[in-house]
C-alpha cells in the first residue's frame, strides 16, 4: 500500500500536515510531500478536502489455488553417476509426507548416463522418477538443472519438492523457487505435513542452532525445501517395489549464461565431511601439524573423515574446506571425537547436531564437555594415540 | 567497471541467544552487531579486483537493515568502498528471503552494475537464497559458494565448490555475481586513515519502499529454542584405563563402531 498526492487536486492548504499523527507530510514546493515516516494510516486521506490524497493498494497477484497442486517430489541428486546418499533420506522422508497426504512420491534424476539407476529410486520408495538424461546435464550447472525441474514442475504441479541441502541444491533451488514464484526454506532438519491442508511445516536450525524456526508457505505452491544431510532415515531398500520411470528429454529453455569448464577433485577430501558417518576433528589444542596428523591416522582406522575449528585451519595443519562451525560446514555424523576443541560457540554450532560426541581435553571445564555425550580429560597426544591402538586391536 | 556488494550486519556469535516476544525471531536487545564474516570475502574480493583493474571500478556497498547498519557500511567503505547505500527497513528480519533478494533486485535493475558480489550466507539466518535470487531476477550469470577468482577479458574463472570434495571451475560473461565461500581471500582491517577517508565517502539513505513491491512467500510459524541435551559422562584418571571404557561404551552403545 502507499499514499500518494495528486499534485493538480493539491491546493497547498496543509489541512493534511495537522491532520498526521506521524509528522510525515511535509510541505514542498507548496504542495504536500509525504515522507518515509508514512505508516500509511491513512489519516490524511480522509482529512483531505480536495480529494487530492489517495491510498492506493498494490496489485494483487491472484490466488493460487493450491488445491491444482498434488504429490511430492525430491531432486534425486547423484555424484558422478551414483545417487547421493542425502537422495535416498529425501525419498525416505518424502515417503512418509506422500503418505500422510495419500499421494505419489515422484523422483526427479538429472545426469548424463544415469537412466539404468533410476530403478533403485523406485526400489527406495519412489512411485514416478522423471529422468532427465543428456550429456549436456553430465556437469551440474545451475541454469540446465534449474531449467529441467522448472519445466517439469509447471507441468505437473507438484506440492512439495525437496532437495538435499547440499552446494548443488542451495545453489540451483533458490532459482527455481523464483521463477515458480514460490517460497524455500533452506536446510530443513525436520518436516511435517497437515494432513487436511497439505501445509507443510519446514523446521530449521537458525543461528547456529540457537533458535529453531518452523516456517510455513502458506499462499504458494509447490512448497520447496532443502534438508540437511543426515538428519532423514533414508528409505529402506526393497527390490519388488514397482513404479513409472519417464523419460524427459532435455530442452534449455532459458540460456545457460555460467560454462562449466571442467571440474576437479581435491584429493584430500575424498571423504566428504557432511557425508562422513564418523568425523575425527581437531582444535588448536593438538599444538601442531604433526600432532595433527595423528587425527588423520585415527580417522582412518574407523573409516572416519578429518574436520577442524578455525583455529586449527588459521594455523595451516588442513584446508579450509575441512573447517566445521558457523563459518565452515554443518555436519550431522553418527560420531564426532572433538581432540583439543575448546567448544566454543562458533565451532559447536556446526557440530552439536551430531548423534553421539567424544570430547578429549586436558581442561576439566572446557565448554566442549557441555555438548558432550562422552568426555575424557586428558591430554590429546596421549589420549588419541591410545585410541588408534585400541581401535587397531578391536577391527583386527 | 560498476561493483556491487551486498553485505548484511548480523549479531555477535558469542551473544546469548532469546526468542523475541511474539516467537518470531531474537531479542535484539544487548546484542552486538557486526558485517557478516562471508560477507568480509565479498567486500575483500571487490577490493581486490578494483586494485588489480587500476582503480577504475567504482564499488557501491548496499545493506538492508535499520539505522544501526551505517556503521558496517562505513566499515566497508574504509576497506575500500567508494559509495555506501543503506536501504532503510527497521523490520528487515521480518522480510522473507524473496522480498530482500526482490528489493535489491528492484535497487540494481537500472543502474548497469557488471559483476555483483554477495557472502555466501548470512551467519544469522543462514539460507544462502538471496544472491541467487537477485541473479534469477536480474537475468545474469551466478555461482554461488566460489573459493576461487579470476577476472580477465571479461570473463570471470570461478573456482566453486560442489559436494564430495568436487569443485567446478565455471566461466561467467558479464554482468555476473557470485557468492563468496570462506577461504576465498583474507579480509583486510580497515586502516586509520582510510576510516578517516571513508567518512567523507558518500552514503545515501532510501527508504526500503522506494524497492521493494513484493510480499513474502514464506511465513515464520513460530521460533523456540532447541531441546537441551542431557549432559555427559566425563571420564577422568589413567588414560589407558579412560579409552578402554570409552571404547567399549562406543562399541556397545553405537552403530558405526564396531
Amino acid at each position: 500500500m502507499s499514499i500518494s498526492i495528486n499534485p493538480d487536486k493539491c491546493t497547498g492548504c496543509e489541512t493534511c500536515v495537522t491532520a498526521c499523527p506521524f509528522a510525515a507530510i511535509e510541505m514542498r514546493d507548496g504542495k504536500a510531500y509525504i515522507t518515509e515516516a508514512c505508516t500509511v494510516c491513512g489519516a490524511c486521506v480522509d482529512a483531505c478536502e480536495f480529494q487530492a490524497i489517495d491510498r492506493t493498494e498494490e496489485a494483487a497477484k491472484p490466488a493460487v489455488d493450491l488445491s491444482a497442486y498434488q504429490g511430492v517430489w525430491v531432486f534425486a541428486e547423484q555424484h558422478k553417476g551414483d545417487i547421493a546418499s542425502v537422495s535416498l533420506e529425501l525419498l525416505g522422508e518424502g515417503r512418509k509426507l506422500a503418505d500422510k497426504r495419500k499421494a505419489k512420491l515422484s523422483a526427479v534424476f538429472i545426469g548424463s548416463g544415469i537412466r539404468d539407476k533410476a530403478a533403485e529410486l523406485i526400489a527406495h520408495g519412489a512411485d514416478i522418477v522423471y529422468v532427465a538424461d543428456d550429456p549436456a546435464l553430465k556437469d551440474f550447472n545451475d541454469d540446465s538443472y534449474a531449467a529441467v525441474l522448472t519445466t517439469l514442475a509447471k507441468q505437473h504441479k507438484p506440492e512439495i519438492i525437496l532437495a538435499g541441502a547440499t552446494a548443488i541444491g542451495r545453489s540451483f533451488f533458490p532459482k527455481v523457487a523464483s521463477t515458480l514464484y514460490t517460497g524455500l526454506t533452506a536446510d530443513c532438519t525436520m518436516l511435517d505435513i497437515d494432513a487436511a491442508t497439505g501445509h507443510l511445516h519446514q523446521t530449521r536450525p537458525a543461528f547456529g542452532g540457537n533458535i529453531m524456526a518452523t516456517i510455513v508457505t502458506p499462499n504458494h505452491r509447490p512448497q520447496m525445501a532443502t534438508v540437511r544431510h543426515k538428519v532423514m532415515k533414508p528409505a529402506a531398500r526393497n527390490g519388488s517395489r514397482t513404479g513409472d520411470i519417464i523419460d524427459v528429454t532435455f530442452k534449455q529453455a532459458g540460456t545457460v549464461r555460467t560454462r562449466v569448464v571442467k571440474t576437479v577433485e581435491e584429493l584430500t577430501e575424498t571423504v566428504n565431511i557432511c557425508e562422513a558417518d564418523i568425523i575425527v576433528a581437531g582444535g588448536r589444542g593438538l599444538g601442531s601439524a604433526k600432532n595433527f596428523a595423528m587425527l588423520e591416522e585415527l580417522a582412518k582406522v574407523l573409516g572416519g573423515a578429518v574436520a577442524a575449528t578455525r583455529g586449527a585451519v588459521d594455523e595451516g595443519w588442513i584446508a579450509y574446506s575441512h573447517q566445521v562451525g558457523q563459518t565452515g560446514k554443518t555436519v550431522c555424523p553418527k560420531l564426532y571425537i572433538a581432540a583439543g576443541i575448546s567448544g566454543a560457540i562458533q565451532h559447536v554450532a556446526g557440530m552439536s547436531s551430531a548423534d553421539v560426541i567424544v570430547a578429549i581435553n586436558k581442561d576439566p571445564d572446557a565448554p566442549i564437555f557441555n555438548v558432550a555425550t562422552y568426555g575424557i580429560v586428558g591430554d590429546v597426544n596421549e589420549v588419541i594415540p591410545a585410541m588408534i591402538k585400541k581401535f587397531r586391536e578391536i577391527r583386527g | 567497471m560498476k561493483i556491487l556488494v551486498c553485505i548484511k550486519q548480523v549479531p555477535d556469535m558469542a551473544s546469548r541467544f532469546k526468542v523475541n516476544g511474539d516467537g518470531t525471531w531474537y531479542d535484539e536487545t544487548d546484542l552486538a552487531f557486526r558485517m557478516n564474516e562471508y560477507d568480509e570475502y565479498a567486500v575483500e574480493q571487490a577490493v581486490q579486483l578494483k586494485e588489480q583493474q587500476g582503480s577504475t571500478p567504482d564499488i557501491t556497498v548496499l545493506s538492508i537493515g535499520p539505522d544501526r547498519v551505517g556503521e558496517m557500511i562505513k566499515k566497508a567503505m574504509a576497506m575500500g568502498c567508494d559509495r555506501g547505500v543503506h536501504i532503510q527497513d527497521k523490520d528487515s528480519f521480518r522480510k522473507d528471503p524473496w522480498q530482500i533478494a526482490s528489493a535489491i533486485a528492484g535497487f540494481a535493475r537500472d543502474k548497469k552494475f557488471d559483476l555483483i558480489f554477495f557472502g555466501m550466507q548470512s551467519q544469522d539466518r543462514g539460507s544462502g537464497q538471496v544472491g541467487a535470487m537477485v541473479a534469477e531476477i536480474l537475468g545474469i550469470a551466478c555461482a554461488t559458494t566460489v573459493v576461487g577468482f579470476a577476472f580477465a577479458d571479461g570473463v570471470v574463472t570461478a573456482k566453486r565448490e560442489l559436494e564430495g570434495g568436487i569443485r567446478a571451475v565455471v566461466k561467467l560473461k558479464l554482468p555476473a555475481l557470485i557468492t563468496c565461500q570462506l577461504g576465498l581471500n583474507t579480509p583486510r582491517y580497515p586502516t586509520l586513515p582510510n576510516i578517516m577517508k571513508a567518512k567523507k565517502k558518500e552514503l545515501l539513505a532510501l527508504p526500503i519502499a522506494d524497492f521493494l513491491k513484493e510480499k513474502e512467500l514464506v511465513a515464520t510459524a513460530s521460533a523456540y529454542p532447541p531441546a537441551k541435551k542431557g549432559t555427559g559422562l566425563v571420564l577422568e584418571g589413567d588414560v589407558n584405563d579412560m579409552v578402554g571404557k570409552l571404547v567399549g561404551i562406543l562399541k556397545e552403545k553405537t552403530k558405526v563402531v564396531k
